[in-house]
């Protein structure tokens, strides 16, 4: 988990914006993609272009639960969720990414057994410009989204950006597939090879983010250096008194902190707020990731 | 005091060695379960066997929060792996779910296209032998029972019981559908099948609700304060948050005081709390005291 500071709001309302408006391109993008590669896969008999379909669409159940947990996560605190609704969207990343992962294995484990089977295919050359134009239009959803995923720091679009790609090398695939299968039977394995390598890849992307993904629901503490800075912070306000345990959760773009602090017996507790007031402004205006602090009375100082 | 941590330290190993027991049991279970399923062609036993699963899910989860709880001390730096708990429950949750549906989808499809075969008895007899063999292994462990159960040993009882009651209906089910009634076996299969998936969307709920950090029930929280506010005359409490972590709680407490009430007063206060909610939840759990200065 690397806290980073967060561009300014002006930049962050563009950035919100556009993100709304990336994933509903990506939906309408993966449904009319989904519908193109079936149709032509049925016509041309290509079988992998037909599986680049089913995965077009199951990008578009992707991208439809992505926005879905967008609107829900940017839902304010309440009672029945203290620390926000912020986390939906990394469980909602978990989920793409286990079933981007479960779709990996699938690929490398069906072209291995195509392949020792020496069941190979030739596909029609017609289906290589539905390819070529789902590439394009899979490289342009999963850039705008990636944009979004790291401006925002979200892990919905983030998810959804790495959909596309998953999609985007699958019909790089498919296109390999289908010029090697060209040249004659003899290269038809290319295709189940460059099937094998796309799922690979799919399986290396998905597993770096799940792991990602879940060490952020776990609330694994960041790196040291952070907690020294903070630490370093609160010192500058009450210099000479230990700061105690400091802990950072993750509330969807930003960060809770809890900071334990020990003042001498003689303070009172408007002197106790004044000095937190401060710390939470420096905290605010140096690290801009901090989303709310808590104080409590470390009992092991 | 010396002697009642020995005590207590030998109820909890005699705890651990009976979840160790239920989980391999369970896992047995599971085992026969679904290959006398798979054999005897018995719809109702191959299902029973997907009970068998939470079985297991309970028993581990006791076992790590066992773990946990002797190991706390020692992770101050994250918060701990009580959430780790709310993964793996929600991980094997879904491959509960998805085995019950799954099992839901294939009965209701057969019936639909009246492709039904009753079950070879083999399915009667060896349900009937896993009704008497649990009956016979809670009747043994009541004697060796510590006195002070824990919650999640008495929850994996209960499913125990639950599972001699869905023993004897597969009996009554291949008894039946051996009789000319084949459609019993499916039905029947599909009872046990919706009831699991309630159950695990229970699961699912709780656990997905504590990875968000979702808090405890309103009648955990009123119970709570008002807990506290017994406990110290006059608290006035701010904030009160009590989420799960695991097995655990942790809870922070934001309470006001006089803007000139000092800092040893404060830190009275803060110690009663803690002292107050250790009576009350005897599980580990993290309590956070925090002040506001009450405004003029």
């Amino acid at each position: 988990m690397t806290p980073t500071n967060c561009e300014n709001n002006a930049t962050l309302n563009k950035c919100s914006q556009c993100a709304t408006r990336v994933i509903l391109w990506s939906i309408a993008g993966n449904m009319f993609l989904s519908f193109v590669k079936l149709l032509s896969g049925a016509l041309c008999h290509s079988s992998g272009l037909m599986a680049d379909g089913i995965q077009s669409f199951s990008c578009v159940i992707g991208c439809v639960v992505i926005f879905c947990s967008l609107r829900i996560s940017r839902k304010e605190r309440d009672e029945g969720f203290p620390y926000g609704y912020g986390k939906v969207e990394f469980i909602v990343a978990l989920v793409v990414f286990s079933i981007l992962f479960s779709l990996g294995i699938v690929m490398c484990a069906s072209s291995i057994l195509l392949i020792l089977r020496r069941e190979t295919s030739q596909p029609g050359i017609i289906a290589l410009p539905v390819a070529l134009l789902s590439v394009a239009l899979n490289f342009q959803m999963y850039k705008y989204s990636l944009c979004a995923g790291k401006k925002l720091e979200s892990a919905g679009m983030t998810a959804n950006a790495y959909q596309n790609k998953a999609d985007m090398i699958s019909s790089y695939g498919v296109c390999a597939g289908i010029i090697l299968s060209q040249f004659g039977d003899g290269f038809a394995i290319f295709d189940l090879l460059a099937a094998f390598f796309v799922g690979v890849i799919v399986i290396k992307d998905a597993f770096h983010h799940w792991v990602i993904n879940m060490r952020v629901l776990l609330d694994t503490a960041p790196e040291s250096d952070y907690l020294e800075k903070i630490g370093d912070i609160v010192s500058e306000v009450v210099p000479d008194q230990p700061v105690g345990s400091i802990r950072i959760r993750r509330t969807g773009r930003r960060f809770w902190l809890g900071i334990g602090i020990h003042l001498p017996d003689n303070d009172n507790i408007e002197k106790m707020d004044a000095s937190t007031s401060e710390i939470r402004s420096l905290l605010h205006s140096r690290m801009n990731w901090i989303d709310t602090v808590d104080f409590f009375l470390d009992p092991s100082i | 005091m010396n002697h009642a941590r020995t005590q207590e330290a030998h109820v909890e190993r005699r705890e651990v060695e009976i979840l160790y027991r239920y989980l391999v049991f369970f896992a047995c279970l599971f085992i026969v379960k679904v290959s006398f399923g798979f054999i005897s062609g018995s719809r109702t036993l191959l299902v029973a066997g997907i009970l068998a699963l939470f079985g297991i899910l309970i028993s581990t989860i006791a076992l790590l929060r066992f773990n946990n709880a002797t190991t706390m001390g020692a992770r101050k730096k994250d918060f701990s792996y009580g959430k780790l708990e709310f993964f793996i429950v929600l991980f094997i949750s879904l491959i509960i779910v998805i085995s019950a549906i799954t099992a839901f989808y294939y009965s209701v499809h057969l019936i639909l296209n009246h492709t039904l075969y009753p079950p070879d008895i083999t399915a009667g007899w060896v349900a009937a032998g896993i009704a008497a063999s649990i009956w016979g292994i809670l009747h043994a462990s009541e004697g060796e029972m510590p006195s002070s159960t824990r919650k999640e040993i008495e929850e994996v009882i209960s499913l125990l019981r639950r599972d001699i009651a869905v023993s004897i209906m597969t009996v009554v089910a291949v008894v039946l559908s051996r009789t000319g009634l084949a459609a019993i076996d499916y039905v029947m299969a599909i009872a046990e099948a919706v009831f699991i998936i309630a159950l695990s969307v229970n699961f699912l709920h709780k656990s997905l609700w504590g990875l968000l950090d979702a808090s405890c029930d309103a009648a955990i929280l009123v119970e709570v304060s008002d807990y506290l506010k017994r406990a110290q005359q006059g608290l006035d409490l701010d904030e009160l948050r009590v989420t799960r972590v695991g097995g655990n709680h942790e809870i922070v407490a934001i309470v006001k005081l006089p803007q000139q009430a000092k800092m040893d007063e404060a830190k009275d206060i803060a110690a009663k709390i803690r002292a107050t909610l250790k009576n009350k939840f005897h599980n580990p759990h993290e309590v956070h005291v925090g002040f506001k200065g009450l405004q003029k």
